[in-house]
């Protein structure tokens, strides 16, 4: 484990603004603020969770940090160099993404064999036979078998085509994986099937995680550390154990206590925070505490400043008045 | 306890190029007055199909086959279209899982409601807007009355679903579907739509069958849950039997399979498999395949419901053989 604690990533207030209604001119005068200066670390072989509500920004996070995005401010760090402004060709080798939509994420009309063996043609990497065998390889790795490889996937549930799009990103043997949403659309008895894939994979690959859900249940399960973001901004990051545990943000102790859960009596006995009101819009968040409009604790400090993401104990960092005082 | 709705050995079918479709095969169920019953199955396993059913408006394809639905005391199984009109958004209301689509964008929000409330009482415009307003203000929205006049694009998901909410209520429906009615929503709109659906069911004392996929959901709502697999009904109790003495091998893969918060980080314990493809005559047990206990019977036969207490039974030959060992 001595390895772990090698920063394999950094983001440094990172954000991202989409323009949005354009004029006649194509000016655009108003920004949807997406991500409003985030900054966390994962260290290598680690996962870190981000979870929040939709329209949070945790999309656009993992998107921008992978560059599909062009960051708007804000620096990326990966295994020590700035690729803020980097040729991200050779990196795309060591950083991938998992899709949320398995149904949309592959081309119909490709095999499964060709579709996991695009990253490899685009990257130059083994050819010919020992490609076809790799592909093999991966087919096997991720719980498929190498009579799949000649199909299309049309052919396959969509917790198979999942597979597919996890062996297609392990083809170019990356380092770090953003998986945004990878279960979300699948069903309940196969998301387990595809979580206990990705710790394994983890395991014996040494990779590292971002993994982007609002299964908040599930991102306990396979995070380290759990990020919460609300509109555009990182409001609270801490050990897993410890953001479920003690949540210091009114947001993330709402959050979960609004999780359902499967259990009879627990439910019973569990006090709900019923949030008021919906999130507000990103093209003109709150001025202070962008939480403040829902927040039962609001104070008149809330609406005046923003309340800076301050450590509050070892690595249990918070975004909130409240608990920096 | 009376039952508003009973359902006896509904059968129903698709054609498909592909072939037939068995998408129920013998449901058999009842929703006391007052209850809330939970059906949680996985896609495919049949639970929107019921309710289709149920209210008859399957696609075209889709056939009942053969089958009682009782509903308030009356058959309604071969009840014509007119006479479902009037039960509809009358005696039974119902709330879709997609909130941006089942609204129409070209009429406001207002106008939607009125025409359900117009269209089952005999009362006048203005008092139809009178209770718009009213349903607005019970489901939680804010300035009813500015809301009236705004179109659903004006509304957000949250609102919309409590748009829909507060029409499927206007009536006062006997009978309240709700298929998987959060699933497109967050977390804590979720919990308010949730909470909104339990102050409800207190205050008119509707019934209700919520269709979902999320067993944390019908532990928090519902009294009793019906559990289906591959168009079957293959277990049904009331809510502590279900999570504390599950007795078909597919209930128990399903709650061991659902990390919990107050889990460490033990590893999860998936079905393994893939859900049954529904093409052609079943016969077996369709959870057969990915059965960790199936036995030569069930590649063979399929077995019939049994009731293992009051209101509790399940589907499985397990049930039938004398010795079987623990858990």
């Amino acid at each position: 484990m001595a390895a772990k604690d090698k920063k394999i990533l950094e983001v440094k207030n990172l954000t991202k603004f989409f323009p949005v209604k354009k004029d006649f001119f194509g000016t655009s005068h108003s920004m949807v603020k997406a991500v409003d200066n985030v900054s966390f670390y994962i260290n290598k072989g680690e996962t870190l969770g981000l979870v929040g509500e939709s329209g949070c920004g945790k999309t656009t996070t993992g998107r921008t940090i992978l560059r599909l995005h062009e960051p708007t401010a804000g620096e990326i760090i990966f295994e020590g160099n700035n690729i803020t402004e980097a040729d991200m060709k050779p990196l795309r080798k060591k950083m991938q993404i998992i899709f949320q939509d398995p149904y949309a994420s592959l081309n119909p009309r490709m095999t499964v064999g060709d579709i996991i063996g695009e990253p490899m043609e685009i990257h130059d990497l083994e050819k010919g036979s020992q490609r076809k065998d790799k592909i093999y390889q991966l087919l096997e790795m991720v719980g498929l078998n190498r009579e799949h490889a000649s199909r299309y996937p049309h052919e396959f549930s969509g917790g198979q085509r999942q597979r597919v799009g996890i062996a297609r990103a392990l083809a170019v043997k990356p380092e770090f994986i953003v998986c945004d949403e990878p279960i979300s659309a699948l069903d309940v008895s196969i998301q387990a099937q595809i979580v206990n894939m990705l710790e394994d994979l983890q395991a014996s690959l040494g990779l590292t995680y971002l993994f982007i859900a609002h299964d908040l249940s599930m991102v306990k399960h396979i995070s380290d550390k759990v990020g919460v973001m609300y509109l555009g901004k990182l409001i609270e990051l801490a050990d897993s154990e410890e953001i479920y545990s003690k949540p210091a943000h009114p947001y993330t102790q709402a959050l979960l206590s609004s999780i359902p859960i499967a259990d009879p009596s627990e439910s019973r006995k569990k006090k709900r925070i019923i949030l008021e009101g919906d999130v507000p819009s990103p093209i003109n968040p709150p001025s202070g505490c962008r939480f403040r409009t829902r927040c039962r604790y609001s104070m008149k400090k809330c609406e005046e400043l923003e309340p800076e993401f301050k450590e509050i104990s070892i690595g249990h960092f918070c975004a909130c008045h409240l608990v920096s005082e | 306890m009376n039952n508003i709705l009973e359902v006896k050995n509904l059968k129903t079918i698709f054609h498909t190029y592909a072939g037939q479709i068995s998408a129920l095969n013998n449901i058999s169920f009842s929703i006391g007055q007052g209850e809330a019953v939970g059906i949680v199955g996985e896609s495919g396993s049949g639970k929107s199909v019921t309710m289709l059913s149920i209210i008859k408006l399957l696609s075209e394809n889709g056939r009942i086959i053969e089958g009682q639905i009782t509903f308030n005391g009356k058959d309604i199984r071969n009840a014509g279209e007119k006479e479902m009109q009037n039960i509809r958004g009358n005696d039974i209301g119902m709330i879709f899982q997609d909130p941006m689509t089942s609204l129409n964008p070209l009429f406001t929000i207002g106008n939607q409601l009125m025409e359900a409330i117009l269209k089952h009482n005999r009362i006048s415009k203005a008092q139809a807007k009178q209770k718009a307003i009213e349903m607005l203000k019970l489901v939680g929205i804010p300035s009813p009355e500015k809301r009236l006049s705004q179109y659903p694009h004006e509304f957000s998901g949250g609102m919309r679903q409590r748009a829909m909410i507060a029409m499927a209520l206007s009536c006062e429906p006997k009978l309240l579907i709700a298929d998987e009615p959060t699933t497109a929503l967050d977390v804590t709109i979720q919990a308010q739509i949730m909470e909104l659906m339990k102050e409800l069911k207190n205050k008119i004392n509707t019934s209700i069958i919520l269709i979902t996929h999320d067993l944390g959901l019908v532990a928090d709502v519902c009294d009793r849950i019906i559990v289906m697999y591959g168009g079957t009904i293959v277990e049904q109790g009331k809510v502590d039997e279900i999570f504390y003495n599950p007795q078909h091998p597919y209930t128990m893969g399903l709650l061991k399979s659902i990390p919990r918060l107050n889990m460490g980080k033990e590893r999860l314990k998936p079905i393994d498999g893939q859900p049954p493809d529904l093409i052609g005559a079943p016969y077996g047990c369709p959870f057969v395949a990915r059965c960790p206990k199936a036995m030569q019977i069930c590649d063979i036969k399929k077995p019939e419901y049994k009731e293992v207490g009051k209101g509790h039974g399940a589907a499985c030959w397990l049930l039938y053989t004398k010795n079987r060992g623990g858990e």
